[in-house]
């Protein structure tokens, strides 16, 4: 039932693409930005009244298994929904530079100390924070042995130094330890309260700027401004509206019969579809999170155990091609170190470009999507023709995403040949490379195998500071990854957000980490309260 | 006294039906690859995380002992929580039926009121004009798919700006009238097919009445058409459409999937599919089960209907 009707959605989206491109015929393609400032797709009207109901609809829910805690977060949704009530220390700015966030200032004293001053903040309940909730909340983090946990890094100790003041020491340099700590699992939590027996995993109270006040699964949210926000008047939004709408194609009727204010589509041809919509503005904002081919080199039925394999197919592959055939030309080709961050390498430069793909001749191999994400499809198929014309067969298994997951992370070794997906790429490029140790990442051991020089190379990139040696440490990286081919990065992923920009003025950044595409909702100005 | 005998054994039959769907469901629900765990979890989840979920929620235990736990819960009135929400799957239920019970309430009365007439009046002009293009407009309304027709509608009324949201849809359950505007245009195209489907029904029973013999005396008589039609040709036409009208209503508490996701009604089938996308499981087995009850008690109900329209419906082996 479940996959036919995957197929009738698709097939109405497919038949809604059509109607839709016979209508931008003759039309105009409004994507200007304006004059935004470096850094920003578009920066909102500050001058318009701080006020306002403002009614947004997004792809999908948060669905974890950790509820509403951030803390136990795993995905991006899950991040993007809590930071809109919960506070990280850090926050990251434009071009990812970390800012200063609930820590009003901070300072790395040397390659292993950080010294954060607090601001003068309160939780929605109206108690103050102290350096009790900080130290607590990251403790309590590391005591999860969640995801971000292993962001962290090795804390060696935290202590308060002073009121509003404490001091984390780290058992190594990491240079991603800022970085983490701006994403939302890292999240100032009311420790008081959690030991007096509030469950955050049901009750959200943090000292973001907004309270949840209702909450459907898979439906909607209702958010109301913090009056004890320590934002105070830059937050321009009294209630914030969010519908959970699946649909692109209501989505796009939202946008268009101006019902919705601001969405966005994982789908890089919706950018073209609003087209000619009368006050839209689609914008592309560039996600660190990237596209990926596993090469199943653990698998004894695999022939993708034969690393001359793996490499002919990584040869093979275009990415440039992919991006301007799949993608719509909306994103970049990528290596390990997502192409959008600082110091990245170049795809250009890896060692298996243009090598040989001989090895492919008279293969026959199988690539497993799932169909949740509309791009992974178009991507199949043009890494499909890409090998076919390196003469390989190529079939396509499209699954649901369990089925997928289950045949990919959980049956060892996993069962598959060629697998397409996407990682997040976050803030920093050692917080993904860590994907490529099987023995730090764990839910590759199924199909990747560990190689000491590469886990050693990752390693390094952690420690050194941000400069040209530790360019150099994660070019190292990436061209180990290509060398052994095995988890192989192919573009970046894009993610169009429209708005409609007669009811709302918007605040985007140009390029984004943990996909918190609402990373800057505070500045949000509501310009009509007709939706 | 033969015919309560007969009706207490349909509703037996009918009550085995539904714990046969209940262990169906259960076991499939078990055997498809994935689980809540690994989908809930995601990818980054560490063999022992995915082992302590998997016992949090009972899955380690066998198959048997999680269905015959899950049975008696739910003959207690307990089908369970969902993963996802955390919020017990009889709240998340009753709060998306009335959604889905409006459109397909809608629907149906659309059905009945334009397809029973429609189909009659085909079938008393068969060979004229008027009856073929009833028959095409019916057959073109069982053919067109809804997809289409939905995002057909979806531009028009998006992009023409007519007056009507259909990129927001308000629940019955937040906004009564507001619930019920929404509810206009997905229970229309809807209506298509099961206007469509009960015009060429109603058409056909109709036209396998008018051969009795006891149409051509009452003919013989001198009776008046409408006389004819009224006593003679409704109630005996009235089985087959009494039976898919069942069938339908089935079918539109359930099935109305597609259009529910094009739409973003917040109903029982894009409920479910959900559910079924992240393998929950609570929620999976407590809507195929209702929906299996309500399809038994419809057809139940049908069947007993019919045995009161016509009493050689309940008579075994010609006899009563």
């Amino acid at each position: 039932m479940k996959h036919e009707s995957k197929l009738v959605l698709g097939a109405a989206l497919a038949f809604a693409l059509a109607l839709a491109g016979c209508a931008s015929q003759g039309g105009t393609t409004d994507t200007s930005t304006g004059s935004a400032p470096d850094g920003y797709l578009v920066k909102a009207d500050a001058d318009t009244p701080s006020e306002g109901k403002l009614h947004i609809q997004l792809d999908y829910d948060t669905a974890e298994l950790a509820g509403l805690d951030p803390a136990g977060a795993e995905l991006a949704r899950g991040w993007q929904i809590t930071a809109l009530v919960y506070d990280t220390l850090v926050g990251i700015g434009p071009n990812f530079e970390i800012v200063p966030k609930l820590a009003e200032s901070f300072e790395q004293v040397s390659d292993t100390e950080y010294v954060f001053t607090l601001r003068d903040a309160k939780f929605s309940n109206g108690r103050t924070v102290t350096t009790d909730d900080v130290i607590g909340s990251l403790q309590r983090l590391i005591d999860m042995q969640a995801l971000w946990s292993t962001q962290l890094g090795q804390i060696e100790s935290m202590e308060a130094t002073g009121d509003n003041e404490v001091t984390i020491t780290l058992a190594a340099p990491y240079t991603a330890f800022l970085s983490a700590l701006a994403n939302t699992p890292a999240a100032i939590m009311p420790i008081e309260e959690i030991n007096a027996g509030l469950d955050p995993t049901t009750e959200m109270l943090g000292t973001g700027p907004f309270v949840a006040v209702d909450h459907r699964q898979d439906e909607s949210w209702r958010f109301e401004r913090n009056p004890e926000y320590w934002g105070g008047d830059t937050l321009g939004i009294d209630e914030l509206e969010i519908s959970i709408v699946n649909s692109d194609q209501t989505r796009l009727a939202g946008l268009r019969d101006g019902s919705v204010a601001f969405t966005n589509f994982a789908n890089p041809d919706a950018m073209d579809l609003l087209g000619n919509a009368a006050n839209v503005v689609a914008l592309d904002q560039t996600q660190t999170n990237f596209f990926y081919v596993f090469m199943n080199s653990v698998n004894p039925e695999s022939p993708l155990t034969d690393q001359k394999l793996r490499q002919a197919v990584n040869s093979a592959l275009d990415r440039q091609q992919i991006v301007d055939l799949a993608l719509a030309g909306l994103s970049t080709p990528s290596a390990v170190t997502p192409a959008n961050l600082p110091g990245a390498c170049s795809p250009d430069s890896m060692p298996m470009v243009g090598g040989d793909t001989s090895a492919l001749e008279g293969q026959t191999l199988s690539v497993l999507i799932y169909n949740d994400d509309p791009a992974l499809a178009s991507i199949a198929q043009a890494v499909q023709q890409q090998l076919e014309a390196a003469g390989a067969a190529v079939n396509i298994e499209t699954l649901d995403y369990a089925t997928y997951s289950d045949r990919v992370y959980v049956q060892q070794p996993g069962d598959f040949e060629l697998a397409l997906g996407w990682f997040a790429g976050y803030a920093d490029p050692s917080m993904v490379t860590g994907w490529w140790n099987p023995e730090q990442a764990f839910f590759n051991v199924g199909f990747t195998q560990s190689h000491a020089d590469l886990n050693e190379a990752i390693a390094t990139a952690a420690t050194l500071p941000n400069g040209s040696e530790r360019d150099e440490a994660l070019q190292t990286v990436c061209e180990l990854v290509d060398t052994y081919s095995e988890i192989v990065p192919l573009a970046t992923q894009p993610m169009v957000l429209a708005y409609r920009d007669d009811i709302v003025s918007p605040s985007l950044f140009t390029d984004e980490g943990y996909g918190d595409f609402l990373r800057l909702i505070t500045e949000f100005r509501v310009l009509s309260a007709e939706q | 006294m033969q015919w309560v005998r007969w009706s207490v054994g349909r509703v037996l039959i009918g009550l085995l039906t539904i714990l046969g769907i209940t262990l169906v469901v259960f076991l499939i629900s078990r055997a498809v690859p994935g689980d809540v765990a690994t989908t809930l979890l995601g990818p980054f989840a560490t063999e022992e995380q995915r082992a302590a979920v998997t016992e949090r929620l009972g899955l380690d235990q066998p198959v048997y002992t999680q269905y015959w736990l899950w049975l008696v819960s739910m003959l207690q009135g307990d089908f369970g929580t969902s993963v996802a929400s955390g919020m017990p799957v009889l709240d998340e239920l009753a709060l998306r039926l009335p959604v889905t019970a409006l459109i397909a309430g809608m629907s149906l009365v659309l059905a009945l009121v334009i397809g029973v007439p429609l189909g009659i009046a085909q079938a008393l002009h068969v060979r004229k004009a008027r009856g073929v293009t009833g028959r095409v407009l019916s057959g073109f309304a069982i053919s067109f798919p809804e997809f289409a027709l939905g995002s057909i509608i979806i531009f028009i009324f998006s992009t023409l700006q007519l007056g009507v949201s259909v990129g927001a849809f308000t629940s019955v359950t937040d906004n009564f009238w507001g619930g019920v505007a929404s509810s206009i245009i997905p229970a229309a195209i809807l209506s298509v097919f099961t206007i469509g489907a009960t015009a060429r029904t109603t058409r056909d029973a109709v036209l396998d009445v008018l051969v009795e013999p006891f149409i051509q005396a009452s003919v013989a008589r001198g009776d008046s058409p409408g006389s004819i039609v009224r006593h003679h040709i409704l109630r005996n036409a009235s089985i087959p459409v009494v039976t898919l009208t069942a069938t339908l209503t089935a079918y539109l508490l359930g099935g109305a999937v597609i259009i529910e996701a094009m739409f973003n009604v917040p109903g029982l089938g894009s409920y479910l599919l959900t559910a079924l996308d992240r393998r929950d499981y609570a929620v999976i087995q407590a809507g195929v089960t209702l929906a299996a009850i309500v399809f038994v008690a419809m057809s139940v109900l049908v069947e007993l209907l019919s045995s009161l329209i016509d009493p050689r419906v309940s008579t075994v082996g010609g006899r009563r």
